[in-house]
């Protein structure tokens, strides 16, 4: 008898496991899906244009500090 | 959906760096094809009627320029070091090199990630929500202020 009971339990938690999984699935590959995943893809690429040009400010700036070059004053940078 | 980004990120890094290939090799050819700029001595001796007025410089300092060869060698401001130094396509590929690599860390592509991924469930849970308003709006029951079509 309890034996029954663990694979009914069982046999639901898949189900419902397996439902969920497909849904999402489904959704994803919709129009829908498609076109939010592509929005969210848009913002992530902003952000990682925003990361790159602040690595890159960061990276100038260290190099403008430990190199040689001259100091730039306020008529150079005119 | 990770392999997705992690494509696209690639293929945005590949096309930047052909981006920045490509007008290093321009800058290098305008470079090829710019003549030589003339020296004084023969700015001095070109023929007075041969039609071409070639302004002679003004006057420098002592100290802003020497005579090599001949030529004159003007000293440049530290602007045109810093402009020279910064622009050199070596330096121009490591800055974005340690741009792409400093976007790429552990915590900022996590956080990129974890971006994404709110932004696509936030639509989509708005989305959700916009249907099942629209259902319950269409399958209400008369007498609620909704209209059943």
């Amino acid at each position: 008898m309890s034996a029954r009971i663990v694979w009914f339990v069982a046999g639901t938690a898949a189900g419902v496991y397996a439902s969920a999984k497909a849904r999402r699935a489904a959704y994803r590959v919709s129009m829908p899906g498609l076109i939010d995943q592509a929005a969210a893809l848009g913002s992530g690429l902003r952000a990682f244009n925003a990361e790159v040009r602040d690595g890159m400010a960061a990276k100038e700036h260290q190099i403008r500090t430990t190199s040689d070059l001259p100091q730039l004053t306020t008529k150079d940078q005119n | 959906m990770v392999l997705v980004t992690i494509a696209a990120i690639l293929a945005v890094v590949s096309v930047a760096a052909a981006i920045v290939a490509t007008r290093a090799v321009a800058q290098i050819r305008e470079l090829r094809q710019e003549p030589p700029a003339p020296v004084l001595a023969e700015i001095d001796n070109l023929p007075a009627e041969s039609g071409e007025s070639l302004a002679r410089p003004e006057p420098l300092d002592e100290a802003e320029y020497k005579v090599v060869h001949g030529r004159v060698i003007v000293q440049p401001t530290g602007a045109q070091v810093v402009a020279a130094t910064m622009t050199r396509p070596s330096v121009r590929v490591a800055i974005f090199v340690s741009g792409v690599a400093h976007a790429l860390r552990p915590e900022s592509r996590d956080r990129i990630r974890a971006l994404i991924r709110r932004e696509y469930l936030g639509r989509k849970r708005a989305r959700q929500r916009a249907a099942k308003a629209a259902a319950r709006a269409q399958n209400s029951p008369p007498g609620q202020g909704m209209v059943r079509q």
